[in-house]
């Protein structure tokens, strides 16, 4: 999908998702401590940072308008971040 | 469909440079893959050590590099319109942010080595280091790009947009810089 963002709505998301990771990090610290619950939260702040990758690669590394292969390249290598992060817990 | 009322797509800045990015980004791949693999065999070490991390640090440090990128990017812009001033303006922002970033990664390593802990502690510390230590030398890279790029479109006598693919081509590495430091931040500072 491709939206078009300008830069101040793409500066204004990552602030935006930052926050909420830190939020939620230091939750997990401070009230649930190593619970299960934690490690789900781990995972979703995860996902909320290679989501302000990908907001950065689309929008201001202008990949959304490049060749589809270069766009390629980059899910795939945000896929394999995901998993070179995530598997090692769970293997 | 017609496709001539579609976008053309473009390889933004020069190609090369997108080797470079990608190797680079391959790299680090694997380097979070061993981080996370060793962080999975030795889980009380890893997070007792990350307990011994100023996260401030590291949220002051996120908030300077997501903003150099929004200077930089709206510096690219300001170039693509052909104005020159305000291009420089938002380059020297960047370049500001970058220097707020090396101050306070330095102030950080230095409080840990004051502390005793160096990269040889443990794991954890030698990831640390290993991780900071390679993203603080693509930041210098960085520094000495935007300043070539800062000063040849202050200087130059051609229009702006004759340095277009130039200055994209430099943008596109600190936004790499940038999103390395998204991933690293996660793993050393907030991963449990």
């Amino acid at each position: 999908m491709n939206i078009s963002l300008s830069n101040n709505a793409v500066y204004f998301w990552l602030l935006l998702l930052s926050a909420v990771g830190w939020w939620l990090s230091h939750e997990y610290f401070a009230v649930l401590g190593g619970g299960e619950l934690s490690v789900y939260i781990s995972v979703g702040v995860l996902i909320l940072s290679l989501l302000k990758v990908r907001l950065i690669v689309m929008n201001f590394m202008e990949i959304k308008s490049a060749p589809r292969l270069l766009k390629f390249a980059f899910e795939t290598w945000l896929l394999v971040v995901f998993l070179a992060i995530t598997l090692p817990s769970w293997l | 469909m017609d496709n001539a009322f579609l976008p053309q797509r473009r390889i933004p800045g020069d190609p090369g440079v997108w080797i470079l990015i990608l190797g680079d980004l391959l790299v680090f791949a694997l380097l979070f893959f061993f981080f996370t693999h060793d962080h999975a065999s030795s889980r009380e070490l890893f997070n007792s050590a990350q307990g011994e991390l100023n996260q401030a640090y590291g949220v002051i440090n996120t908030l300077f590099l997501l903003t150099s990128s929004w200077c930089i990017a709206t510096a690219l812009k300001s170039a693509q319109q052909g104005k020159r001033e305000r291009c420089v303006r938002f380059t020297l922002a960047t370049m500001l942010f970058g220097v707020g970033f090396i101050v306070v990664k330095l102030l950080e390593y230095v409080e840990k080595i004051k502390s005793g802990i160096t990269i040889l502690t443990n794991d954890f510390f030698m990831y640390y280091f290993m991780l900071t230590g390679i993203h603080f030398f693509h930041v210098m890279i960085g520094m000495g790009v935007l300043t070539y790029l800062c000063l040849k479109v202050r200087n130059d006598q051609s229009p702006v947009s004759d340095n277009l693919l130039l200055f994209e081509t430099g943008a596109i590495y600190w936004h790499m810089v940038d999103l390395l430091w998204i991933v690293i931040f996660y793993l050393l500072y907030l991963m449990s």
